[in-house]
């Protein structure tokens, strides 16, 4: 990333590069943080355009603030019956598509939170490469049209990943979701949606990701190191597997007494948990970029937080 | 591991193989939980032998109990003053040889808690590459005696591979310390001390560990990534960096406006205090090893519940 970039704002348009505002000579954001010692270190920044209120555009200095941690942030999923009211009315819902291999759960707890309001998004495609799997029957009894991706082996049925693209842009998709999808993504489909691509993996990247690592297969791999903490992890994809800047993470225990199963379920209870409050993040364009390329999202109660 | 073992006794004498219970079909330790919500699983050995209480051993089937986590782990430090008074007397301190290359903090921690008590060991010798390094003056004026490890590039100081062994032998060393060692251990060393020779490293191993991953350079990775957790990991000793059986772990949070330095001081803090508890269990004899090899750290407080 640009050195003399300090924050940019997420821009919903993927295609329209992200604005550079001036920058001061600190490399990383400096930001007050209740965890810090250094309880009087202050925002300052010039000219930064992002999605804050007008008071933090004026308050160029702030007092000892507290960083939103996970506690805050489960706060922002309780808090959304509230939050709903006092958004702008007319303000239109972001188009979602999601990308499913296999059952789906990430997928209905994402449709759900859109249906509901905590998310203010519309999940108006799903992409698959397995046309009978448990996402896609949902997406069908929910009128949500279905996409093949890749093309099966004998090329029949399913798209190019040119006519991907053009079958996402035609339904205007502004991000893409995935959640449990096994293929590899194309070149193409990341150029068209730079920044707009998430990933959600069952483990703490950068450790048991990467090629092979899916499923139980993470699990397993997780409990015989000897690891004793796991979690999910939130991430924009690049051209690899796992690879991308990490966005979110939660982290849950690892027991002795831990099956893979075990700790499957309880890594997916956070995935489902996580996936929603940053989905509902980037819905409400609180995606902010660090100066060294790190996405940070910004807290719904105060604009000047950044987890 | 041997598919028949259930679990191993873990012996202070680095020669002595374990002995090999009989064992069940089952591939994991089936123990009790409080985080599981299986509440009524229960404990099934035949005639194991570890160093638990006489009571445990009688009861073939216990209730549910909680697990010991790590919260635990410290109330067994605080407790410590109690606990010495109802050990056995007369029982040996254990002989520990710490390997340091720089300042050596880890190793001041754990001989401070030596001398106090809460460690039931007693530190014999220090191992150094850098003879005048902060570790090593500390060792000096503590009467501690330096060893130099490796040789120089001239041959002129330090010992080989095989003096080192015989050194450490002399002083009846029972087990390794490493704490801050640049230097890779040779195989004769690893060979003389299996299991029995312990690593501490600043982050969630298996992530940003193995050859160059040491000091900032691990914090500065952690924070590149985007990683929202980091923290300390103590683990089993094997002829590569950082790749060895994890013993212990904890977690910190990786906060958005840390700098390298501001995460290193969070991670060190912990990394005094878990090796502290490590180096306890292990002077105990209460680190126990799982069907699969992983190994456990069995509560003081309570002998049935493994972490």
């Amino acid at each position: 990333m640009d050195s003399r970039c300090f924050i940019t704002e997420f821009c919903s348009n993927p295609i329209f590069p992200p604005p550079v505002p001036k920058t001061l000579n600190k490399p990383f954001l400096a930001l007050p943080c209740r965890w810090s010692d250094r309880a009087h270190r202050c925002l300052s920044f010039e000219g930064t355009r992002f999605s804050a209120s007008p008071e933090t555009a004026k308050n160029r200095r702030f007092p000892k603030l507290e960083c939103v941690n996970t506690r805050a942030s489960q706060e922002i999923i309780k808090d959304a019956g509230d939050e709903k009211m006092k958004k702008k009315p007319g303000v239109a819902k972001k188009k979602l598509a999601v990308f499913v291999s296999g059952g789906g759960s990430n997928f209905k707890s994402i449709h759900e939170a859109c249906h509901e309001g905590s998310v203010h998004g519309d999940v108006i495609a799903l992409v698959t490469n397995k046309t009978d799997c448990g996402g896609a029957e949902y997406a069908r009894n929910k009128g949500i049209p279905v996409l093949q991706f890749p093309k099966t082996k004998d090329g029949a049925d399913g798209l190019s990943p040119t006519d991907l693209v053009a079958a996402l842009r035609n339904s205007e998709v502004e991000f893409v979701l995935l959640a449990g999808f096994l293929k590899l993504i194309p070149a193409e489909l990341i150029r068209a949606y730079p920044r707009a691509m998430l990933n959600i993996h069952p483990s703490l990247l950068p450790a048991f990701g990467g090629k092979g690592y899916y499923g139980m297969k993470v699990h397993k791999a997780v409990i015989s190191s000897g690891a004793r903490y796991s979690g999910p992890t939130i991430h924009f994809v690049d051209e690899h597997y796992d690879t991308g800047r990490i966005l979110a993470q939660r982290v849950v225990p690892v027991l002795s007494t831990d099956s893979p199963e075990d700790l499957a379920a309880r890594v997916l209870k956070e995935e489902h948990k996580l996936y929603k409050e940053v989905i509902a993040a980037l819905c409400e364009e609180r995606i902010a970029w660090r100066e060294d390329g790190v996405p940070l999202i910004q807290s719904r109660q105060d604009p000047n937080l950044f987890c």
